[in-house]
């Protein structure tokens, strides 16, 4: 009886220990962080759908234009900036600069190794919804569910640089 | 009554067990995830591409046009 006393808790340590140890490896890691990358797709979509239905057809004034074309300057197809742009198209240009990150980070993730940085890639995505709540702040003070929806997609972001930075830590940033 | 000592072998025996079992466990569990890995990289994939027509619809907002 005494012996089953040892026995079990030693047992119980050891294949504890090794699932554990198996578990913390790198897929994980890019597992969380590609089911967070996901919620960003779905809110950052939600964010573009809701600006095109409800804040682009305000067509309110522009008086904080400047500080929004400081944000982000618009383009024309051509690749001149677009004269006067509208608080819609610093939005768009906004949502542009978004979206063509969540796809490099997307990629970088797909060759995510264990141990390697936070990619540039979701540094820089989280940099440009930051920027885009402020100008959110900025176009429709005053439409707290817009505001909550720009709010959904940095929340998600930050999820995402946490899955990797903690995994890493102390967190690093590399290419 | 078995010592410590006299159950030393049993002990023995008994962790040298355990650690087979974990580590097969912990085979499955890799080769698992292995083939999720697979999975993983198409999500990222149709998220990419996802991005970047949103990009290009977000690219002729903001042009204006």
């Amino acid at each position: 009886m005494k012996t089953r006393r040892f026995v079990l808790p030693i047992l119980i340590l050891v294949i504890g220990g090794a699932l554990v140890s198996a578990c913390a490896g790198h897929l994980s890691v890019k597992q969380n962080a590609t089911a967070a990358l996901r919620t960003v797709d779905t809110a950052l979509s939600s964010a573009q759908d809701f600006e095109r239905a409800n804040i682009a057809a305000l067509h309110l004034d522009t008086p904080a234009a400047a500080n929004l074309i400081a944000l982000c300057v618009p383009l024309r197809a051509d690749g001149t900036p677009a004269p006067s742009p509208t608080k819609h198209q610093v939005i768009a240009c906004l949502l542009q600069k978004a979206f063509t990150d969540e796809a490099r980070a997307a990629r970088a993730l797909e060759t995510y190794q264990p141990g390697q940085p936070v990619p540039t890639s979701l540094t820089d995505l989280q940099a440009d919804v930051d920027t885009g709540f402020a100008a959110a702040k900025i176009v429709a003070p005053d439409r707290a569910d817009f505001l909550a929806t720009v709010q959904a997609v940095v929340d998600a972001v930050l999820r995402v640089v946490n899955q990797i930075a903690v995994a890493v830590a102390p967190a690093k940033v590399g290419a | 009554m078995l010592t410590v000592i006299q159950a030393l072998p049993l002990i023995e025996a008994l962790v040298s067990a355990g650690i087979g079992t974990a580590q097969q466990i912990a085979g499955a569990w890799h080769e698992k995830n292995l083939l999720d890995d697979a999975t993983m990289n198409a999500t990222l994939e149709a998220i990419a591409k996802n991005a970047e027509a949103r990009a290009a619809q977000a690219a002729t907002d903001a042009a204006g046009e």
